[in-house]
């Protein structure tokens, strides 16, 4: 059986609370697959509390600061994530560590996604109820890419290697 | 033998501490002339930042001095401030309180572990290289320290800089099925913190034994976190009201952070302290368990600070589960207070060690003035001792590169938080 974890990353307030958003409604809109573990974490390397499968597929949405338009979707590698957009901190994981960590535990690169949300030129008042136009639609864009990246893992056969 | 020698070691970058120095040692006819632990982070100034604001203000205010401690302060401020107005918090609210702190523990201390400090033992470089050779070990870390996160979260909101805590109590109680699906993360989690210790103790540690003075908190009961005793191995038992008249905190001009002394001598906080002035406290079973690794505390080698790591992440699981146990959502998780002028005091057993709080308030409960004493301060003057030691016995016969790498070791050894003292550290040495 084909597993995927998906990780909406942030925190409850303003803009950052894209991932959490994001996670929330894939949690409802992925809930009749059993093998898809939907969290929100506010720290990436918060992940390790699910048993995790190295064979799983695994998501991660987080607001981004890139310069694009608010609102505008990117996927990344994990590879491609900048060692620049790493903490200059030896007690705070960020999610460059994470992913480096889970790849040298032998998790395959091939099989991590990272989805940015531009929220630059977006600002959401900490306490603010309602997003911006943007960034809702961008939230619905996020989890319909995820949604189909996931039924699209789930649904291709697992290659069984025979010796 | 290194007599004879003479000249400079430096370390331009000193990794896997938080914050930012330098340490400087002058080595001069085989023997260490002089040597610094440099701070040179300007000061953070929150205690001046703190005037003039309320309890809550204080309260997720100093939560912000530090990323993975966020809890110690909170609780030594709300310990101090319900001193000023004489609230007592419920059986509930205390219980609550230790669990979010045993959650503190539990992710810090694992976070040290894994990816600080265990490379140097190994021979690695980094916790990723680590990960490589020791996939298990690592991936076990990181469960532990997200368990920790966890429980943070289910009391604070979030796992960084959590936002649950006021004065009297918590602004609400976590729902038993929150609870329920925590406390068998813990049990899953407490079988994995057996596991730490036996391999801890079987890693190769440095015997590096020496001669330094504990200073902890002490509960009547338990294992202390937030206490209102201060004892040394040298026989002071003290309230923690008292703590300014024993201990000294003076400027030294290599750094910005108070340097802290013991009528007049170094003294370490922290783990290691804890756990030799504290091992009577320790469950029966987690006592065993210690026995078992053939490793002895109260213990002088400052390197078994990792092993007791271990062992507080084992016993705040236990602690956690105990608390637990018939969990009640109370209808009440706080208690309401009056404003009061006074001073209170509070102290609670950060990971890194004692971190002491005192405020003055007006007759609004806002701050007139406050001081916070954090671990990593407080230690500066051990670790510069311990450095002398530690090197002298490595021997300065060695490389300049072995040197600098044991120097390193040394203090990383402590988890120094250098952004809470204030931040860390280029190593700089001078043979002449």
């Amino acid at each position: 059986v084909r597993r995927a974890y998906v990780f909406g990353l942030g925190s409850p307030f303003g803009e950052d609370r894209l991932g959490w958003l994001a996670a929330e409604q894939l949690g409802r809109d992925l809930a009749h697959h059993p093998q898809v573990v939907v969290d929100t974490l506010n720290q990436p390397n918060n992940l390790f509390v699910h048993p995790l499968d190295p064979e799983a597929l695994l998501i991660f949405v987080d607001a981004m600061v890139s310069g694009r338009d608010p609102g505008s979707v990117r996927q990344f590698s994990a590879a491609q994530l900048e060692t620049a957009t790493q903490r200059v901190s030896s007690h705070g994981m960020d999610l460059k560590t994470t992913l480096d960590l889970l790849t040298a535990m032998g998790f395959p690169p091939a099989q991590i996604r990272v989805l940015g949300v531009e929220i630059a030129g977006a600002e959401v008042l900490v306490d603010a109820q309602a997003l911006p136009a943007a960034l809702s639609d961008a939230v619905q864009t996020v989890c319909a890419h995820v949604e189909s990246l996931v039924e699209d893992w789930l649904s291709t056969k697992v290659a069984v290697v025979k010796t | 033998m290194s007599q004879g020698r003479n000249g400079d070691i430096r370390v331009p970058v000193l990794a896997r501490v938080e914050g930012e120095g330098a340490l400087d040692v002058s080595i001069r006819n085989g023997r260490i002339e002089d040597l610094k632990l440099r701070i040179f982070e300007p000061p953070r100034l929150f205690e001046k930042f703190l005037e003039g604001r309320d309890g809550q203000d204080v309260i997720d205010s100093v939560a912000r001095i530090c990323g993975i401690c966020p809890v110690a302060y909170q609780m030594s401020a709300v310990t101090a401030l319900e001193a000023v107005c004489g609230l007592q918090p419920s059986p509930w609210v205390q219980a609550m309180r230790r669990v979010m702190y045993c959650g503190e523990w539990i992710q810090s201390h694992s976070l040290h572990i894994h990816l600080l400090a265990a490379p140097d033992f190994l021979g690695f470089h980094s916790a990723p290289e680590m990960a490589q050779q020791y996939p298990i070990e690592v991936q076990r870390g990181l469960r532990l320290q997200a368990v920790g996160n966890e429980i943070i979260r289910t009391f604070g909101g979030r796992s960084v800089h959590p936002v649950g805590v006021r004065v009297g109590g918590f602004f609400r109680a976590p729902d038993t099925g929150t609870i329920a699906a925590l406390r068998t993360k813990l049990q899953t989690s407490l079988v994995e913190a057996e596991e730490l210790i036996r391999w801890i103790a079987s890693l190769p540690l440095p015997d590096d034994r020496q001669d330094f003075t504990c200073v902890s908190l002490r509960h009547p009961s338990d294992y202390p976190m937030i206490g209102d005793r201060i004892i040394t191995d040298s026989g002071l038992d003290i309230p923690v009201t008292a703590f300014a008249q024993h201990f000294q905190e003076q400027q030294v001009p290599h750094s910005t952070a108070l340097h802290a002394h013991l009528d007049g001598s170094p003294y370490l906080v922290g783990p290691l302290a804890r756990l030799n002035l504290n091992h009577d406290r320790l469950p029966s079973t987690l006592s065993r368990l210690l026995q078992e690794t053939g490793i002895r505390f109260p213990s002088q080698n400052m390197f078994h600070s990792m092993l007791a790591r271990a062992v507080e992440i084992a016993y705040a699981l236990q602690e956690a589960l105990r608390l637990t146990e018939d969990y009640d959502p109370t209808a009440t998780p706080y208690a309401d207070a009056e404003a009061k002028a006074g001073t209170g005091y509070g102290a609670s057993e950060a990971p890194r060690g004692i971190l002491w709080h005192r405020y003055a308030l007006d007759d609004k409960g806002h701050v007139v003035n406050a001081t916070i004493v954090p671990p990593t301060s407080q230690n500066q003057a051990r670790m510069e001792e311990d450095l002398k030691n530690a090197l002298t016995r490595f021997g300065l016969d060695h490389s300049d590169d072995e040197l600098r790498l044991h120097g390193e070791m040394v203090i990383r050894n402590y988890d120094p938080c250098i952004s809470c003292a204030t931040h860390f550290l280029t190593f700089r040495a001078t043979r002449r």
